[in-house]
C-alpha cells in the first residue's frame, strides 16, 4: 500500500544519489515483479519488464511531479510496458496464425476453483485486470488506483465492478460440466 | 466464501510464489545510473546546442554553421540506453480517410507538438503546424484514432534545404510510429518550410509534400 511517510523518505533518498539507488531497488523491485506477474502471469516476462521499468523511471526521476511517489510511477510504467508487450505480441499471434502449420496453444484446463480463477483474470481487457490485482493485491483505496490508472475514482469502481462481474460469470461457466 | 475473498486470497499466493532473480540487481542498478548520466548530459548537451542554433539565427555565427548531421540508427538494434521516447511522432487515419501526423519533444516541460493533417496517404495540400500541448496523454484523450497509413509507405523523408532528416518508422498492431523528430526540432531551428518525402521499400518516391511550421500559442 501506499504509505506517504515512507515515499517521502524515498524521496530524500533518492536525492542522495547511488547509494539510495540501491536502497530504492530493494524496497520497490520485488512487489514490482510480483505486480507485473499478475498481470502477465509469465515469471521471466515479469523479471524483465519490472527492471526496464525501474531503469526506465529513473532516467526521468528529475522529470517527475511527485516524486515521493515513485511505487506508484513505477507501477504506472510497468503497466505501459505490459500494454507495450501485449500490443506486440497480439500482432506476433495474427502472423503466427496466418501461417501454415502454426501450432495451436492448449490450454490446460484446470477444474480447480483457483486455476479458473486464474485462466479467466488472464482474460480481462488490460485495465480491468491491472485494476482488480491494484485493489484486492495492493490493497488501494479506489482513488489510489486511480493515480496509478490516471483516471477517476468513480471509473476505478466502474473498472472493479465490471471485472468482478466477468469473472463471476466466467468462472460459473468453467465451472459447468 | 466471496469472489472478491477468493481472488484476493488467489493473487497473494501467485504473487507470493515468485522467486525474485537476485543476480539481476547489479546490472540494473548499472544501467540505471548510467542512464541517469545519459539524461543530464542530453540535457546539457541539449541546451549547448539551442543556444549554438539560436546565435546562428541571430546572426552571430556565419550562416554555414553545420547542423549535426542525423543518426541514423536501426530500431532493431537499438541500445536500450538510448531511447528517443519523447521524440515520437505518430500517424493517425480516420474513417473518412484523412489523416494527421503529429508528435512532440519535451521542452521547459512542456510538448512541443507538430501537428500535420491531410487526406489519402500523402497530399501536396497538406499543412503543418507546430502546437504546444501539454502532454500526449491529452493528444490520447482527444479521441484520435489510430490507423495504418497506406502500406506501400516504408519511410519519410523531411527535407530542409537539401539537408534530408530521416523519420522512422516502426510499425504496431493499431499504429505506425515515426521516431526521429529528435533530428527534426534540430533541424527546423530557424526554418519555415520543407517537404516530407514518402518511400516505399525500394526506395522509389512516392510522393512528395510542402510542409511550412510555424509556433502557436496554446
Amino acid at each position: 500500500m501506499l504509505d506517504r511517510g515512507a515515499l517521502a523518505a524515498e524521496g530524500r533518498d533518492v536525492g542522495s544519489q547511488d547509494r539510495s539507488l540501491g536502497d530504492l531497488y530493494d524496497r520497490h523491485i520485488d512487489g514490482a515483479v510480483r505486480f507485473a506477474y499478475l498481470l502477465t502471469a509469465d515469471e521471466q516476462l515479469a523479471q524483465d519488464l519490472a527492471h526496464d521499468a525501474f531503469v526506465r523511471l529513473l532516467r526521468r526521476f528529475h522529470d517527475l511531479r511527485s516524486k515521493e511517489a515513485f511505487g506508484a510511477y513505477l507501477k504506472r510504467t510497468i503497466l505501459n510496458l505490459v500494454g507495450d508487450h501485449q500490443r506486440g505480441k497480439q500482432r506476433s499471434d495474427r502472423y503466427q496464425r496466418m501461417s501454415p502449420g502454426a501450432e495451436v496453444a492448449v490450454v490446460q484446463r484446470d477444474v480447480d476453483l483457483e486455476q479458473d480463477l486464474w485462466l479467466a483474470l488472464q482474460e480481462l481487457p488490460g485495465r480491468q485486470r491491472a485494476a482488480v490485482i491494484l485493489r484486492y493485491y495492493e490493497d488501494l483505496s479506489e482513488a489510489q488506483v486511480g493515480q496509478v490508472l490516471d483516471c477517476s475514482a468513480t471509473a476505478v469502481k466502474s473498472l472493479v465492478a465490471r471485472a468482478m462481474e466477468k469473472l463471476r460469470a466466467k468462472v460459473t461457466e468453467m465451472e459447468l460440466p | 466464501m466471496s469472489i472478491e475473498h477468493d481472488l484476493s486470497a488467489l493473487l497473494s499466493d501467485r504473487a507470493e510464489r515468485i522467486r525474485i532473480d537476485g543476480t539481476r540487481r547489479e546490472e540494473v542498478l548499472k544501467r540505471a545510473r548510467r542512464g541517469r548520466s545519459l539524461v543530464m548530459a542530453t540535457v546539457v548537451l541539449g541546451a549547448a546546442s539551442v543556444l549554438v542554433v539560436g546565435l546562428s539565427v541571430a546572426g552571430s555565427l556565419p550562416d554555414e554553421t553545420p547542423y549535426p548531421a542525423p543518426v541514423d540508427r536501426p530500431t532493431e538494434h537499438q541500445d536500450s540506453d538510448v531511447e528517443e521516447v519523447p521524440t515520437d511522432v505518430f500517424i493517425t487515419e480516420a474513417s473518412d480517410g484523412s489523416w494527421t501526423l503529429f508528435g512532440g519533444i519535451s521542452h521547459d516541460g512542456k510538448v512541443l507538438c507538430l501537428s500535420l493533417e491531410g487526406t489519402g496517404c500523402v497530399s501536396a495540400t497538406s499543412r503543418a503546424s507546430f502546437i504546444l500541448l501539454g502532454s500526449f496523454d491529452d493528444l490520447e484523450k482527444r479521441g484520435f484514432i489510430y490507423g495504418p497509413v497506406d502500406a506501400d509507405v516504408a519511410a519519410l523523408e523531411l527535407v530542409i534545404d537539401e539537408r534530408v532528416i530521416p523519420l522512422r518508422l516502426r510499425e504496431f498492431p493499431d499504429r505506425l510510429r515515426v521516431t526521429g523528430l529528435r533530428f527534426f526540432v534540430r533541424a527546423v531551428k530557424g526554418e519555415r518550410s520543407g517537404v516530407i518525402v514518402a518511400r516505399d521499400r525500394t526506395g522509389r518516391v512516392l510522393q512528395e509534400m510542402d510542409v511550412s511550421w510555424g509556433m502557436l500559442d496554446p
